[in-house]
């Protein structure tokens, strides 16, 4: 709430917007000290004038000073307006909080009398109104707002059902508070943002339709003004003097102009309140940490597990970052790697440690504000980031497969399975329909789903997320792709469902011929898929060697935290191992070992300048300067390599 | 989906219900009744009276609205107060100015808002800037003031189309067009700044989900993720949208009618307000709720198409 103030008066153009509202709100209520004229002072000399020195905005046909009947006339408008707002608002939010907290019966009552409400057209059974209560202006105002009651209720109940599933509620509705006292004191000041906002909308329209109503007769009779038979009256004597129309008509547009940009900038407000921490911090990181990172990299080994053959992928120097072109926060930099065709190959980390943005840099699809700064990837001997959109649509798919990390979220929720994987076979050949449902049908089966035909006609919400994994495997696979890169891909899933879907995408690696990387942070899913591992920290690899070694002799001291760390190395009735500290965030990565700060092993030159490969046995590597005397006194045992599959 | 037409179609009968005698409670709480309305104010205590039994405004308030719903079902609406002529024909003689105003303006607003909400999704910076700019004059120019600028510019000093008036379909399908062409304007303005700031806010927030990003990795084209999976799973909210807007234009036609002098339904009630002709009026919201309730109809149906998960459970 305050949050949402301090944004507000932080933007100037909502804060012009606001002082102009207050401006003419002031000079309508404080209209006999402002006006220039009496408003029904006539004066025939001075009949339809533009603005001049004395009458400031033109005159009407009876010489009235425009201006000062602008300023009466606003008067009974705007009350109006008002009456109507607060009748909106006050019942609105009531109900509106009623039926998002209490739910239930409450819930279905005021929606259905909601749902009724918004089927009436509402100016239809206002004239109805007029027409019966005659001159009584307030009572047709407070049906009026009675009317726009459902509008609010509906933009008021949505926040409060997503506050109600927030734990601070549940916390207070533990400790004894009464429904009311939450309603009141929690939850409405949570929805305070979208409160303000509707109430800007309701006063808007509010004002519209007493305006409109005035403008077709009904309103306080003449003399008097108000903004709608200002407007009428300017309408009389368009052909002559267009000056009337245009104030009366551009004062209530002027207004609501303004109570939209304050509903706007307090929409915006609270986006930022949510986020601003996140991004102000982001920027004073970015202003602190010199970008001279990637410019002192040491040279890396091309480190591959068959040197036989040409590799399939390649990444050579890549530079990953984002931000500003030029002046990009690096999540990666100077990686070196090699897949070889048919090879499985895990990357390994943290959370936070730039192996997502390696995933999508190879698909060519890092998230907005996100590029290749340096280097490149060659994929068969072409190079990726290079690419043109068309060849990128050409590759994606047809030559790279990839699977996510949530199932559900990858699907188009309206779209039918078959449809969608029909789509992706016939966008990479030129299957007939028919040979391209029969060739689903086949994809589906290779994934091991019972009875595809009929799985092929359901939707995404109809399915399980062990079997919308299966058929997201299926979608990668669908245009044999020779290389799939599932990224953390049994992590949403069950425990009992995981070891399924990392036998599957073994069995297909194999039957396929199929290269695999696999980004995971979990040895064990590793371990059932992949021969060789990648150890990623802080944008950079620290490690590369057969599973087997890694797991059984981990040379990197981040290696072994990361091995201990596993619930199956862990001893019973001891505190769960973890690495003290945090991965550095992406820009204030230290020179020299990134992992010195939390590595228990770490020593002064450590950080003085960059690490060199190490090679231990094969094509175990290792970024560690103390690589082979630790590797002496290694004593880390583990059983993933044994148990493999046991303990997942 | 049969399913789903049933229970809204059980659904407007209460709504309607609800509707008819809300109107008509309000309608006999009105100071002075029917009987002096028809007979005037020079009318005697004893006339009066006699056609208050004739009327049948003696009878108890349910009695007189059952008399009433058992008529209208039939389409038989009563007789005006004012003209004494069957509200159902004059009602149903107006109509097609009132249908034709809101269809055309609904799916000018549906069609251009789209367009324009999609292009402006797509194009950052200046395109997205001057939607905004529209919408929200779209959002703050009272329609009939739109009106009588529109009549002003380009109807009396540039003679483009007529200033006011409607020509019939049937008479002269240009003549028609050209009838309608600015009070349409005027009517759909709200409604098409409103559904294209709907659809480029919907389809932004649809173009980065997980699910485009994966359409992306099949090596989808752009165009076909835009136009098969963005823009249908964007059209969603937009499409209640536009269903309320129909409801605020078919009350925004009491306004836009009076300025274009168009003899339909919302300026037919503006003029029985004035005359107090309330068994007209009680016709005319009956109608317009029918409307609703049938339009709402088309817009959950469309709805239950685009949306599986409201069709299937």
């Amino acid at each position: 709430m305050t949050g949402t103030v301090a944004g507000l008066i932080r933007r100037p153009a909502a804060l012009v917007t606001l002082i102009l509202l207050a401006l003419i709100l002031l000079a309508c209520v404080a209209a006999p000290l402002v006006a220039t004229h009496q408003p029904n002072q006539v004066d025939y000399s001075a009949s339809l004038q533009a603005p001049s020195a004395a009458h400031w905005l033109g005159t009407d046909q009876l010489g009235r000073d425009t201006f000062s009947r602008l300023l009466y006339g606003g008067r009974v408008s705007l009350m109006y307006a008002a009456v109507v707002a607060a009748v909106t608002l006050v019942v609105g939010v009531a109900a509106g909080l009623l039926s998002g907290y209490l739910g239930g019966w409450t819930d279905r009552v005021i929606m259905s009398i909601t749902d009724v409400g918004l089927a009436i057209p509402v100016l239809v059974v206002v004239i109805v109104v007029l027409s019966v209560f005659q001159q009584n202006f307030l009572a047709v105002m407070i049906v009026l707002g009675l009317l726009m009651v459902p509008f609010t209720v509906r933009s008021v109940r949505a926040p409060v059902l997503a506050v109600r599933g927030e734990l601070f509620v549940d916390a207070a509705r533990v400790s004894g508070l009464s429904a009311l006292r939450i309603m009141v004191r929690h939850v409405l000041p949570r929805v305070a943002g979208p409160v303000l906002v509707q109430a800007t909308l309701v006063s808007a329209m509010a004002l519209q339709m007493s305006v409109g109503l005035a403008y077709l007769g009904f309103g306080p009779k003449p003399p008097n003004p108000t903004w709608g038979s200002m407007i009428s009256e300017g309408s009389q004597v368009l052909a002559s003097n267009g000056w009337l129309l245009l104030a009366s008509g551009g004062t209530v547009a002027l207004v609501t102009v303004c109570l939209g940009f304050v509903g706007d900038a307090i929409r915006d407000a609270r986006v930022q309140a949510w986020t601003g921490d996140v991004t102000s911090t982001a920027r004073r990181r970015r202003s602190a940490a010199p970008n001279a990172v990637t410019a002192q990299l040491p040279q890396e080994p091309r480190a591959t597990a068959d040197a036989d053959g040409p590799d399939l992928l390649v990444a050579h120097e890549l530079s990953i970052g984002f931000g500003e072109a030029g002046r990009e926060t690096p999540t990666v930099s100077g990686l070196e790697f090699a897949i070889a065709p048919g090879e499985a190959v895990g990357l390994v980390g943290e959370s936070g440690c730039g192996k997502t943005s390696v995933a999508k840099a190879i698909l060519g699809l890092l998230p907005d504000g996100g590029r290749v700064t340096g280097g490149e990837i060659w994929f068969d001997n072409q190079d990726v980031t290079g690419f043109s959109a068309r060849q990128m649509a050409a590759y994606r798919g047809k030559c790279v497969g990839y699977v996510g990390q949530e199932p559900m979220a990858a699907l188009d929720p309206v779209m039918r399975v078959g449809t969608l994987l029909r789509q992706v076979v016939r966008t990479h050949s030129d299957l007939t329909r028919a040979q391209a449902r029969d060739r689903v049908i086949e994809l589906l089966e290779m994934v091991h789903i019972p009875d595809p035909a009929a799985v092929a006609r359901r939707y995404p919400h109809q399915l399980s997320g062990g079997m919308a994994q299966r058929v997201a495997i299926a979608r990668a696979i669908a245009a044999g792709p020779m290389l799939l890169i599932a990224d953390e891909p049994t992590t949403a899933l069950d425990v009992t469902v995981q070891a399924q879907i990392l036998a599957l995408l073994r069995e297909l690696q194999q039957r396929l011929g199929m290269a695999v990387l696999l980004v995971s942070h979990d040895w064990a899913v590793v371990a059932q898929v992949c021969r060789r591992a990648m150890v990623m920290y802080a944008g950079q690899l620290l490690e590369q060697g057969e599973v087997e070694q890694l797991v059984t002799a981990p040379a990197h001291p981040y290696t072994r935290a990361l091995l201990a760390c596993r619930p199956a190395s862990a001893t019973e009735g001891q505190r769960l191992p973890a690495i003290p500290g945090q991965v550095p965030a992406p820009g204030t990565w230290p020179t020299g070992c990134r992992f010195a700060a939390r590595c228990e092993h770490s020593l002064p030159q450590c950080t003085a300048g960059p690490v060199a490969w190490e090679s231990l046995d094969g094509n175990h590597v290792s970024r560690c300067l103390r690589t082979g005397e630790l590797a002496k006194a290694s004593g880390i045992s583990s059983t993933i390599a044994t148990k493999e599959g046991s303990d997942v | 989906m049969m399913r789903l037409v049933v229970r809204r179609l059980l659904l407007a009968i209460p709504l309607l219900l609800v509707v008819s005698v809300l109107s008509f409670v309000l309608t006999s709480l009105a100071p002075g009744n029917a009987a002096e309305t028809i007979l005037g104010s020079s009318a005697t205590p004893a006339s009066v009276t006699a056609l208050e039994r004739q009327l049948g405004l003696t009878q108890p308030l349910w009695e007189q609205y059952w008399n009433w719903l058992s008529h209208a079902i039939t389409g038989n609406l009563g007789t005006s107060l004012t003209t004494s002529e069957a509200v159902g024909s004059t009602v149903s003689a107006r109509l097609p100015v009132t249908l034709a105003l809101v269809i055309v303006g609904t799916l000018a607003s549906a069609i251009l808002g789209v367009a324009l909400g999609t292009v402006s999704a797509l194009r950052e910076g200046v395109v997205g800037r001057v939607i905004d700019g529209l919408a929200m004059l779209g959002f703050s120019i009272p329609n009939f003031w739109l009106g009588l600028v529109l009549v002003d510019l380009l109807a009396v000093k540039l003679h483009w189309f007529p200033a006011t008036g409607y020509v019939d379909l049937s008479q002269s399908p240009s003549g028609w067009a050209r009838s309608l062409v600015l009070p349409v304007a005027a009517l759909a303005a709200v409604g098409l700044t409103g559904i294209a700031k709907q659809t480029r806010d919907s389809l932004r927030e649809v173009m980065g989900r997980e699910f485009i990003m994966a359409l992306r990795a099949d090596g989808m084209p752009e165009r076909r993720i835009v136009l098969r999976h963005g823009l249908r799973n964007a059209a969603i909210p937009v499409v209640t949208l536009v269903g309320v807007f129909f409801v605020g234009m078919l009350g925004g036609t009491v306004l836009v009618e009076s300025v274009f002098v168009l003899p339909g339904l919302g300026s037919l009630a503006v003029s029985s307000a004035q005359s107090g002709d309330l068994t007209t009026l009680q016709g005319i919201v009956v109608v317009f709720c029918v409307i609703v309730v049938l339009v709402n109809l088309l817009i959950d149906l469309a709805y239950g198409w685009l949306n599986p998960k409201a069709r299937l459970s």
